[in-house]
């Protein structure tokens, strides 16, 4: 078991240094745009403009470049923003909580809503209750996540004027206010997290119930609630998480774009406004968080499933 | 009290398939008398299984539905008993196990903790003596090591290995019938005869009844008291084994039997009873057999025949007598 | 008595999908889109286009059945306009995604070794990266528009196809009737072209219905944020862009465009979800 997980860590290394070369090539496609933005509109001379390339490094070669940037970035330099100086580590850490909570709240309330809506659908099949729950879920898949987001705000900020659409507080400074910020954004992106997630537990069980060790639990004379949750829900909790962690890539989608329309100041928003503005060090230095979180997630997924299924070990080499 | 352990009667089992019922079970009516052993006989889709199952009431519904009869045991009727009065009734004095010992144990528990499940659903006792009880039985039924098997993933044994839990879960609490669906049918046939007599063994031990589900002559022949050959969904032949092996009387019976490769007898060709079992929703008129049936008559397609006692312990639903058949050919 | 002549797996498949009521339903109503959207104004007679400053942000009436936005265009005509632009950067997404992860995964499933494990970790790296990431680097890099979000989409999809072409490349290369084509002599392009890809038609087409679905979705989306349509030109997401300014006073700009994206991807799905039947084809849906 401990060999199988040390080989999965070691295998995540390659796949870094290669996302980060995919990354830095895109971002570095034209050169001498880093220096023109932090002359700015004015412009500058073209000595001007030289010497800052050389200051940069900007310069020499690409892969010159690469080694220098990933050295410092191993370092925890990250570089800093070319409009406001701000070290880009500490841009990501005052903007990281922030994101950090409505990620957290919302997979919270995604699983919370997904799992139990998908296991009523495997245990009432094709009765009216399955029928209104996969038709909402395939209804939630189809959603674009910032259009639920603005049909939210127009029921509940412009028409009824319960919350406004934005007004973000640290959570320190003043919880309530926080909460209230929190509470529509995250609303919208679990309920679009939550569709997938009860397909997919509702396959996975109706999956799992078909089996014959169900029948074999049945014919020892165990109750069907205990047959639910102790025989099919273990067995079902595989693909289930598989589905919960196949949603990162439409979670991360969800904050850049949740953030920008609910004005919170995360690093999606960051992200979006420093492609606006050009501020690609914070934009790599994002990216490279988003990228090595993902790929964090899906390796802690995989030794999750070790240790759920005393199979994988074996058959997964 | 009579000396029939349990009597079926009447029992008629649909199957819905877009609220379309098909009759898989129909009319079945047979009893188990105690410490015997009774094989059920018939090819796949001849409704041996859903039998079997519908005597414990594991017919998922949907798609399945018993819709008559009844199952009499000590004076009750099992059909009748609520849920929680069934729950005690499975495992407890009726166990099954199934054909396929690698998918019927639960991948993700240990072998120990799985019979430890069924011993504590049926007795009082603590999870550390109830795991104690799971070893015990594991030895019972000749698992080398019980101590460390208990503590084994299903996957880490062998198909014969797996059987004998199985064997071991049905049998921790004593059962007075235990219904072996197929029990060897995914082994090998070293491996089958040592479960077979492993079986044999125990309920000799114990004097409990088995009602023993195959499709192979050979394995009747070997284990059982008296055998219940089933056709589309009927039973179309009742008697001991004695009989049905030397006087079968009913044409289906005697192309089982002609199927049984022999080591005395020179044979080209293994004999092939001609056709295919009829669809559910597509049965004949008349008897269900008939389309295949060599010995057929006009008047088969028309009338369904009745089961019809030829002597106390033999009946047969066939209402020509073997002298006839030859007749017809 | 006539006998019945062969169908074409085609007819066949058509006919299977007609008995799927719900995915035949979203295949007509696919059809209705495209021919509204590719009509423009000769079934509809306003132009997206055409200002009309007297007849500025009307409410949906009988005039104009969807209202009127900030500066007096038809509201109907520039949703027809913008299904079209997101319906060919989806389509033309799913089909780069379609041809290059195809190829990637058939080489890699094909040649075996270390080709694959090469290309398996480039395969896994794009998926690193989520699309609308992927979208917002590309448009840092090569600017914002309807080609960059084209390519960045259609990247994003690659891993789709690819992993599933490898994996269908391996079981197929295992079967014996592709080893007595390797004993007679054919060369690998034509093994790939006569067996492989014939093969794996059905299981790649169902793919490309669902990936279409989500390609709308993220168009869409990068296209709110501001990198992708750019003015004049307009998608779906671009009009619930421009919508957004004027929400409080014109909610119907920001409600009709993002119906009519829910419209098209449901009818992908469940057409995606029909052939998956029609097909007989088993894909797991995981990342």
């Amino acid at each position: 078991m401990l060999h199988s997980i040390l080989r999965k860590i070691l295998l995540t290394i390659p796949l870094l240094l290669l996302v980060s070369v995919m990354m830095f090539t895109m971002i570095n496609l034209l050169p001498g745009n880093a220096a023109m933005v932090i002359l700015g509109d004015a412009g500058g001379s073209v000595e001007q403009l030289e010497q800052l390339e050389e200051k940069l490094g900007l310069d020499q070669p690409l892969h010159v470049q690469y080694l220098s940037w990933l050295k410092r970035f191993v370092s925890g330099d990250m570089g800093t923003s070319y409009l406001t100086n701000q070290p880009v580590l500490k841009r990501i850490q005052e903007r990281l909580p922030v994101t950090l909570e409505l990620i957290l709240l919302s997979t919270l309330l995604a699983v919370l809503i997904g799992i139990p809506a998908g296991i009523l659908c495997a245990v009432r099949r094709n009765q009216p209750i399955d029928y209104l729950i996969s038709t909402l879920s395939m209804i939630g898949v189809a959603i674009p996540q910032f259009w639920l987001g603005i049909l939210f705000i127009l029921l509940f900020s412009v028409t009824l004027g319960w919350i406004p659409a934005s007004g973000f507080e640290k959570f320190s400074v003043d919880a309530a206010r926080n909460l209230q910020a929190m509470l529509m954004p995250s609303v919208v992106l679990a309920l679009s997290l939550s569709a997938p997630i009860a397909r997919q537990t509702r396959s996975a069980m109706l999956d799992t119930l078909n089996q014959d060790y169900i029948m074999t639990a049945r014919a020892k004379g165990q109750r069907d609630l205990n047959i639910f949750l102790v025989h099919a829900l273990r067995n079902a909790l595989v693909p289930v998480i598989t589905a919960i962690t196949s949603q990162i890539n439409s979670m991360i989608g969800g904050v850049f774009v949740i953030e920008t329309l609910f004005l919170l100041p995360g690093m999606g928003k960051s992200m979006v406004d420093a492609i606006f503005q050009q501020d690609y060090p914070i934009v790599m230095g994002i990216a490279m968080v988003v990228v090595s979180c993902i790929v964090l997630i899906n390796l802690i997924t995989d030794v999750i499933y070790i240790f759920i299924d005393p199979r994988i070990s074996l058959s997964k080499r | 009290m009579s000396d029939h352990l349990i009597d079926v009667r009447n029992l008629r089992v649909s199957y819905f398939q877009e609220g379309v019922p098909a009759d898989v079970v129909r009319d079945v009516s047979f009893h188990i008398r105690r410490q015997e052993t009774l094989g059920l006989v018939g090819e796949s889709g001849s409704g041996k299984s859903v039998t079997s199952k519908s005597i414990m009431r594991l017919i998922a519904d949907p798609p399945g539905r018993i819709r008559g009869g009844s199952v009499w045991m000590d004076g009750k009727d099992l059909l009748r008993l609520s849920e929680g009065e069934m729950r005690s009734i499975r495992g407890g004095r009726i166990a099954m196990i199934f054909q396929e010992p690698l998918t019927s144990l639960n991948p993700l528990f240990t072998c120990g903790a799985q019979i430890a499940e069924a011993v504590r659903l049926h007795t009082r006792c603590t999870k550390k003596e109830a795991l104690a009880r799971a070893a015990e039985m594991l030895a019972l039924v000749g698992v080398p090591s019980p101590e460390k098997r208990v503590r084994c993933y299903p996957h880490e044994l062998s198909g014969g290995m797996r059987q004998r839990v199985m064997i071991a879960m049905a049998l921790c609490c004593k059962p007075d019938l235990l219904i072996a669906d197929e029990p060897t049918t995914a082994l090998d046939p070293t491996i089958q005869a040592q479960i077979l007599k492993l079986i044999h063994d125990i309920q000799r031990e114990n004097g409990m009844s088995v009602l023993l589900i195959t499709h192979d002559m050979g394995i009747v022949a070997g284990h059982c008291d008296r055998v219940a050959v089933m056709y589309a969904g009927q039973i179309v032949e009742i008697a001991d084994v004695r009989s049905i092996f030397q006087k079968p009387a009913h044409p289906y019976t005697r192309g089982l039997l002609k199927a049984i490769p022999r080591l005395n007898r020179q044979v080209d060709r293994l004999y092939n009873i001609q056709g295919t079992v009829p669809r559910f929703h597509q049965l004949p008129a008349g008897c269900a057999f008939a389309p295949r049936c060599p010995y057929r008559r006009p008047e088969c397609a028309e009338t369904p025949p009745e089961l019809r006692p030829l002597t106390e312990d033999h009946s047969v639903r066939c209402p020509f007598d073997m002298g006839d058949w030859e007749e017809g050919l | 008595m006539k006998t019945s002549p062969i169908r074409s797996p085609l007819l066949q498949s058509l006919q299977k999908l007609r008995r799927r009521k719900t995915a035949f339903a979203s295949l007509i109503v696919l059809g209705i889109i495209l021919v509204l959207a590719l009509s423009g104004s000769v079934l509809y007679p306003y132009d997206p286009f055409v200002k009309d400053t007297a007849n500025r942000q009307m409410a949906p009436c009988l005039l104009h059945l969807f209202g009127t936005d900030n500066l007096g265009r038809d509201l109907l005509a520039r949703v027809l306009y913008g299904m079209k632009i997101s319906l060919s950067i989806s389509l033309a997404s799913v089909l780069f995604a379609l041809a290059a992860g195809t190829a990637l995964g058939v080489t890699a499933g094909y040649a075996g070794g270390k080709t694959d494990a090469l290309l398996s970790l480039i395969i896994d790296a794009i998926c690193a990266f989520p699309t609308i990431l992927l979208g917002l680097l590309l448009a840092t890099a090569l600017g914002s528009g309807a080609r960059n979000i084209m390519l960045a989409i259609g990247i994003a999809n690659v891993p789709y196809f690819a992993r599933l072409a490898r994996s269908m490349a391996i079981t197929i290369r295992e079967r014996e009737y592709v080893e007595s084509a390797v004993t007679t002599g054919l060369n690998h392009f034509e093994i790939i072209l006569r067996y492989l890809l014939p093969n794996m038609s059905s299981v790649i087409i169902v793919q490309t219905s669902l990936s279409a679905a989500s390609a709308i979705i993220t168009e869409s989306t990068l296209s709110f944020i501001g990198v992708g349509v750019q003015p004049p030109a307009a998608s779906l997401g671009s009009l619930l862009r421009d919508g957004y300014d004027y929400i409080s006073r014109a909610p119907w700009l920001s409600l009709f465009p993002g119906i009519a994206i829910l419209i098209a991807v449901i009818a992908l799905n469940f057409l995606g979800d029909g052939l998956r039947d029609a097909l007989d084809v088993k894909i797991r849906v995981d990342g």
